[in-house]
């Protein structure tokens, strides 16, 4: 079966500027969206996808640096994008995303499940 | 110092037009306002030499200080100007004024209205900055202030209104809460007094930046929406999301098929007449009027001749097979809206697309494709949901596979033939015969995304709408306009069609054979009134089935009838299978002629003639192998034009409706010529 690697263009990779005040990451080690925990809040620090899936989730909010609550895991995986910085008010958007694009987007837990 | 707007040189009666371009972010509320503003004053047609909707409106003026109409043009839903997508491409081209805006001049809008929810400022502000960037008079609409309220959020439209530098009107789309004033702002936009930063970083920031001065007064609330969230659970659950799915669907379909069938009958019985409806306390004009409807007056009111033959069978039958196809396109795009509006479509889509992934099409496709179910026409133009184009293409394609109302006449006909007196194989064979459309479609666009369409299957990833009430006001404006475009885009096609269809079939003029003309003498010599009406009904059947015999496409049945050979056709059957390519369902009514005399061939007695009948040579009609051929043949042919004439027109190209045409006609024809051979005796 074919999958969608196979005719994807080369994967760019986009990661958080690095700079604390902008993107406070917490220090836990970097994991795959696809492994987060449900109701888990992490920070969206690098994406490594198609450009032009990666330029898509960049202006759905899913961009480096993000504040993620994991709605659902699985197939699909729902995250709700809590936004940047909590002083900025919230998106409170949701995205669904299937298993393959939540693979390549690598986060770092924040707060476990409530 | 702001700039005050510049006035197009178009102009709507005595007075100038301003030109306004409408963008948003899906989900934002965008067509709701658009509809707010505009209503049912509005034209819907593609972009120049894209298959990208627009819908142009005239907002409605009620000062006479702002003479100058605003005309709307709601561009697509787009997250960014700046993603390599069709719709984000229209939008750039549009804004540069190097697209064509349907209806007026190659040129920049006057000015930009950017929808952005309220409650999604930190993301939605990046369209409104890539807005800004362009230099153009521009107006945010703050739409959804509701919402925001509800989660906390308090915003001063002044505080936001500085931070960007141009006008921001706070209002609430669905209620129509600061809508006037948006409309009087629109006509007064000016061009922004700064410009956000170029890169994706930069502007990033500086949204980043506008948000936390705007909410650096307010800390927001708690919003998590547990509801919600048990919901999403539940219905993209693998096995109960797949329940849920199903059981929306049998009801949006059980709704679509019962609710139809009323208007349906009603258009029928508007231009056939319906004896139905006649009762003996009527005067005789309405009797006859009910009676013989819009057709049977007509051809009372014209003397008997090619004239009458014209306007009653080519024009007002063209019309009829149109607008007999608008309830159930109304219908399904009004119910479709309601559930697109609730929240609920987006996510079905993740449920479907397990399934479908594996045959190259998207979750999207499942909706259209079971549209098709009703006729193809609508599940087609339902494609337009889809986001990736090859996706869409290839679903366009595998629709007309799926087994349309306008077969079951074919297959009632084919299976009461196979299995007289046998209802329960008769229904196997009926079941057989959806699944073989429905397999031999995606199986056809597996093919298709494996070869033609060959491409990176694009992994899903949408935006989950928040759940709401749907509104009735969208999905009746909806409704209509897709109406609209079915009647002046496909309804002219095949109303064009049919006037072709019925040129061949009734020319060139041939004399009455003989039979006819005795049976003419014959009933007015008869002393008994019901002798001399059968007669008579005899006559105009030999008259028929003569006159079309002889006909350019009769001639043409039986120049091709070599070709059908194999599949075990004689003649008759292949000028049906001609005169189908009009529409599946007149393949009944063309045999039924051509054999009886009489299109009535929903009449038991008429199927019994029709399985008796002879060929030329003596033997059967439709033996056992022939008729097995004619029903795989019909399950998989593209026997309707009207549906090549609406590919033609939602994939912008003749050739992908040309394609459809030859693949299907081939499949069809082997599959057919296969199942003759094997069961040939």
């Amino acid at each position: 079966m074919e999958t969608s690697q196979e005719h994807a263009p080369a994967a760019n990779r986009v990661s958080c500027a690095g700079d604390p005040a902008l993107c406070p990451l917490p220090e836990t080690p970097p994991m795959a969206l696809s492994g987060l925990p449900v109701n888990a809040l992490a920070h969206v620090c690098e994406t490594c996808l198609d450009p032009r899936d990666a330029a898509m989730l960049r202006a759905m909010g899913m961009r480096p640096c993000a504040r993620i609550r994991m709605i659902r895991a699985g197939e699909p995986c729902i995250v709700e994008v809590v936004g940047v910085n909590p002083a900025t008010g919230s998106c409170g958007c949701r995205i669904g995303l299937s298993r393959d694009l939540a693979d390549r987007v690598t986060v770092r837990l924040s707060a476990h499940p409530a | 110092m702001a700039t005050p707007i510049q006035i197009s040189t178009a102009r709507q009666g005595d007075h100038p037009v301003t030109r306004v371009a409408l963008v948003g972010n899906p989900n934002t509320g965008k067509t709701t306002l658009f509809n707010r503003l505009c209503g049912l004053r509005h034209k819907t047609s593609n972009f120049p030499g894209t298959t990208q909707e627009a819908r142009v409106g005239t907002v409605a003026r009620r000062d006479a200080d702002h003479p100058r109409a605003i005309e709307l043009i709601d561009l697509p839903g787009i997250y960014s100007l700046e993603l390599d997508m069709s719709e984000a491409e229209v939008c750039r081209r549009v804004l540069a004024g190097t697209l064509a805006i349907p209806g007026g001049p190659v040129a920049a809008p006057d000015a930009v209205c950017v929808v952005i929810d309220a409650s999604n400022l930190p993301r939605t502000l990046l369209l409104v900055g890539e807005a800004l960037r362009r230099r153009l008079p521009t107006v945010v609409a703050l739409n959804m202030m509701d919402v925001a309220r509800r989660r906390g959020l308090i915003i001063e439209p002044l505080v936001l209104e500085q931070l960007l530098g141009c006008r921001v009107v706070p209002c609430n789309a669905r209620s129509g809460e600061g809508v006037e004033s948006l409309r009087v702002a629109l006509g007064s936009a000016v061009v922004p007094n700064h410009t956000p930063p170029g890169t994706q970083e930069g502007l990033e920031r500086w949204a980043d930046t506008v948000c936390q001065r705007l909410f650096d007064r307010a800390e927001p609330a708690d919003v998590r929406d547990r509801l919600s969230d048990r919901i999403d659970r539940l219905v993209t659950h693998p096995v109960a999301g797949l329940a849920v799915f199903l059981a929306v669907m049998a009801v949006l379909f059980f709704a679509i098929f019962s609710l139809a069938q009323v208007p349906m009958e009603l258009l029928d019985g508007l231009f056939g007449g319906n004896d139905a409806w006649t009762a003996p306390w009527q005067p005789a004009w309405l009797q006859a009027a009910l009676g013989e409807g819009v057709i049977g007056l007509a051809r009372a009111a014209l003397p008997a001749g090619l004239l009458s033959d014209f306007v009653c069978d080519a024009v007002l039958g063209g019309i009829a097979a149109t607008v007999v196809f608008l309830p159930q396109i109304m219908l399904l795009f009004f119910l479709i809206s309601l559930l697109e509006d609730t929240g609920y479509l987006a996510r079905a889509a993740f449920v479907m697309d397990r399934l479908l992934r594996p045959f190259g099409l998207p979750g999207h496709s499942f909706v259209p494709l079971l549209s098709c179910h009703a006729c193809a026409l609508p599940g087609i133009m339902a494609c337009r949901a889809i986001p990736d184009a090859r996706e869409r293409l290839a679903t366009i394609l595998a629709a007309p596979f799926m087994t349309c109302s306008a077969r079951l006449p074919v297959y009632v006909l084919l299976t009461s033939i196979l299995f007289p007196g046998e209802p329960l194989h008769a229904a196997l064979a009926f079941i057989g015969c959806y699944t073989l459309g429905a397999g031999a479609g995606v199986l056809s666009a597996m093919i298709a995304r494996r070869t033609i369409l060959r491409g990176a299957r694009r992994p899903m990833a949408l935006e989950l709408p928040t759940y709401k009430t749907p509104s009735l006001v969208n999905a009746v404006t909806s409704s209509l306009d897709r109406a609209r475009v079915f009647l002046v885009k496909a309804g002219t096609n095949i109303l064009a069609i049919c006037i072709l269809l019925w040129w061949l079939s009734a020319f060139p003029r041939v004399d009455e054979p003989a039979k006819a003309a005795e049976l003419r003498a014959q009933a007015a010599a008869a002393t008994d009134a019901a002798e001399a009406e059968r007669l008579t009904f005899e006559a105009e059947a030999a008259a028929q089935s003569h006159a079309k015999a002889h006909s350019y496409i009769g001639m043409a049945g039986r120049a091709v009838q070599p070709l059908f050979e194999p599949l075990g056709f004689d003649w008759r059957i292949s000028v049906g299978v001609m005169t189908s390519f009009a529409a599946r369902e007149v393949f009944v009514s063309t045999l039924s002629v051509m054999v009886t005399g009489h299109e009535d061939a929903e009449d038991e007695g008429v199927i019994q003639q029709l399985a008796s009948a002879r060929r030329d040579d003596g033997g059967p009609l439709f033996p056992r192998e022939t008729a097995w051929a004619t029903l795989v043949f019909f399950v998989l042919a593209m026997q309707c034009l009207p549906t090549l004439a609406v590919t033609a027109r939602e994939t912008g190209h003749a050739k992908w409706a040309l394609l459809q045409f030859v693949w299907m006609s081939a499949l069809a024809y082997g599959a057919a010529a296969i199942t003759h051979a094997l069961l040939a005796p």
